[in-house]
């Protein structure tokens, strides 16, 4: 149990050791430099050309002590290393937003290959895409409609034929041989008027509209559908079997003698005719309806690999779309990067280099000054202590300008490191 | 899987925001945090925005309940699909890490509280348990 507890102990806080410069310490070196302005100035007279240079070599001194103090070093660069730090965050950020756009663009490239593969793959491994359709779609269309349209012509001419004999034609005046085809019935049919004309021209197409009710009704494996196909069958054989029965009953009729008996359904089934008229239309009709079925489902075979294809390539066109997008959000972002890469060997440099502390000099400098200053009005007679003084402000005055530190607001100068 | 709930996933967003404020994540981590929390319902849009904002300084939370709810939060999201993967295991560990507790517990820690996330003990009850540790 004890051990679990364990589990749960915190990091103690290390107290951050603050290192303060001792008070006193900071005191003496003021008093040393008021010391060295003092003696200095005794020395010299106060001469001004003498005090530039002094003045010059307190700066360039303080400039080495400044550099090789590492904890004034370390705290005047502090603000530029967490500054550094919060860039190098910034630029991590980015970095990661770049290698996920950067990901979802590969990925986004690979879908589109993988597209492209699919288009040329699926006309020869069609099952691999989960299309249950035969290899050659185009072939087996092309060949089922080289069939179909000469049988389509067929069952217009026999239907024409049929329908006229079996309605209209009459068998006294016309020559028994074309009783069941007659090469003329649709001249013939124009001749006795345009209506019936109209009615054997079209009626081949209510058995083709048959055959398409069966093809249609064949989508759909159902009872139902097997019901209704049986009775369209049933149908076009009923109506087959009327004409050939009207046809056999017409030639009957003119062959018969006083002993012949009434013609019945018996005779007609006897009839060699009745059943050539049935077999030349129903079975015809049936192969018609089996052909024009199975170009159908080739077609939409084709309609499939082809829908396929148009979906990959609005795919490929989607794909494209997303990598332009992602481009086009990724450039301000590198941009950015780069942005912030310079910002950061920018920092480096400063954080490199060395900080001179401008405010930490005045005060030194400042002693000094003073030192000089007290040491002309001890030693040199009134008059010519003030006209020493006056040249030495403005020879103070052109130290600090010279050296850029005459801006009160001023925090340091930087020394950035140089590549 | 178990619904992210809306205080679960702001959690998450704070977690994520938490990871960019400090040096402890490399981008590759970064982006498989990115992932796992994608995959987790988070969307993509409320990340690229905590990745293309400034970052502000977040906080990592000072008391101990407030530390165990947090990383607890991270527990249960990682269950949420009822797959730890290692990656997941590591995130959990950082923050551990990250919120201050010790190095050589970060394993134990880490398998007790998805343990718990996994039993599907509540918050409370689970500060409970440890309280009467």
């Amino acid at each position: 149990m004890n051990s679990l507890k364990n589990i749960f102990a915190l990091k103690k806080e290390v107290p951050v050791e603050h290192i303060d410069k001792k008070e006193e310490d900071f005191k003496k070196e003021k008093f040393t430099f008021f010391e060295s302005g003092y003696g200095s100035s005794k020395a010299s007279s106060g001469n001004p050309v003498v005090y530039k240079a002094c003045l010059n070599d307190v700066y360039m001194d303080y400039k080495g002590k400044c550099r090789d103090n590492i904890n004034l070093q370390n705290e005047l660069k502090k603000p530029y290393k967490e500054e550094k730090g919060k860039v190098e965050i910034e630029l991590k950020k980015r970095n990661t937003v770049t290698s996920i756009i950067e990901e979802s663009i590969h990925n986004e490239e690979k879908k589109i290959i993988e597209y492209r593969n699919d288009i040329v793959e699926v006309k020869n491994i069609p099952e691999k895409f989960g299309l249950d359709i035969d290899k050659k779609p185009k072939a087996q269309f092309y060949l089922g409609l080289i069939v179909l349209i000469p049988i389509t012509f067929y069952l217009l001419v026999f239907y024409i034929s049929a329908s006229y004999s079996a309605f209209f034609k009459n068998f006294e005046s016309d020559e028994l041989s074309a009783a069941i085809f007659d090469g003329k019935a649709l001249t013939k049919a124009i001749g006795d008027g345009w209506l019936e004309a109209v009615f054997v021209a079209t009626i081949p197409f209510a058995f083709m509209g048959l055959g398409y009710l069966v093809h249609m009704f064949q989508k759909h494996k159902s009872w139902t559908s097997i019901l209704k196909i049986g009775m369209l069958f049933l149908v076009t054989f009923v109506f087959d079997a009327i004409l050939a029965y009207q046809i056999e009953m017409k030639i009957y009729n003119i062959e018969k003698t006083p002993d012949s008996p009434e013609f019945d359904l018996s005779i007609a089934f006897s009839s060699v005719e009745f059943w050539g008229i049935i077999f030349a239309g129903f079975v015809v009709y049936i192969i018609w309806g089996l052909v024009f079925d199975f170009i159908m489902k080739e077609y939409d075979n084709l309609d499939k690999i082809k829908s396929f294809i148009r979906t990959r390539k609005e795919d490929i066109k989607n794909s494209e779309l997303n990598i332009d997008e992602l481009t086009s959000k990724l450039n301000p972002i590198k941009e950015e990067i780069s942005g912030l890469e310079g910002k950061i060997s920018d920092l480096q440099r400063t954080i490199d280099g060395f900080i001179f502390s401008d405010k930490q000099y005045l005060t030194y400098h400042a002693e000094y000054v003073k030192g000089w200053y007290s040491s002309i009005t001890d030693h040199l007679p009134l008059k010519r202590a003030d006209d020493v003084l006056a040249k030495c402000v403005e020879v103070e005055k052109q130290h600090l300008a010279d050296h850029s530190i005459d801006d009160n607001n001023s925090e340091g100068i930087l020394y950035k490191l140089i590549n | 899987m178990k619904e992210i709930t809306i205080e679960l996933k702001s959690h998450f967003l704070r977690l994520y925001q938490m990871a960019f404020s400090d040096d402890n994540f490399d981008t590759l981590e970064l982006q498989m945090l990115y992932k796992f929390a994608e995959e987790r319902g988070v969307s993509k849009e409320e990340l690229e925005k905590i990745l293309l904002q400034p970052s502000h300084n977040t906080s990592i939370p000072e008391k101990f309940e407030e530390k165990i709810e947090y990383l607890y939060d991270l527990a249960i999201m990682i269950w949420a699909d009822n797959i730890v993967t290692e990656d997941e295991i590591n995130t959990l560990k950082k923050y551990c890490l990250k919120f201050g507790f010790l190095k050589e517990n970060i394993v134990e820690l880490a398998n007790f509280l998805l343990e718990k996330a996994k039993e599907k003990i509540s918050k409370v009850d689970l500060i409970k348990q440890i309280n009467q540790l």
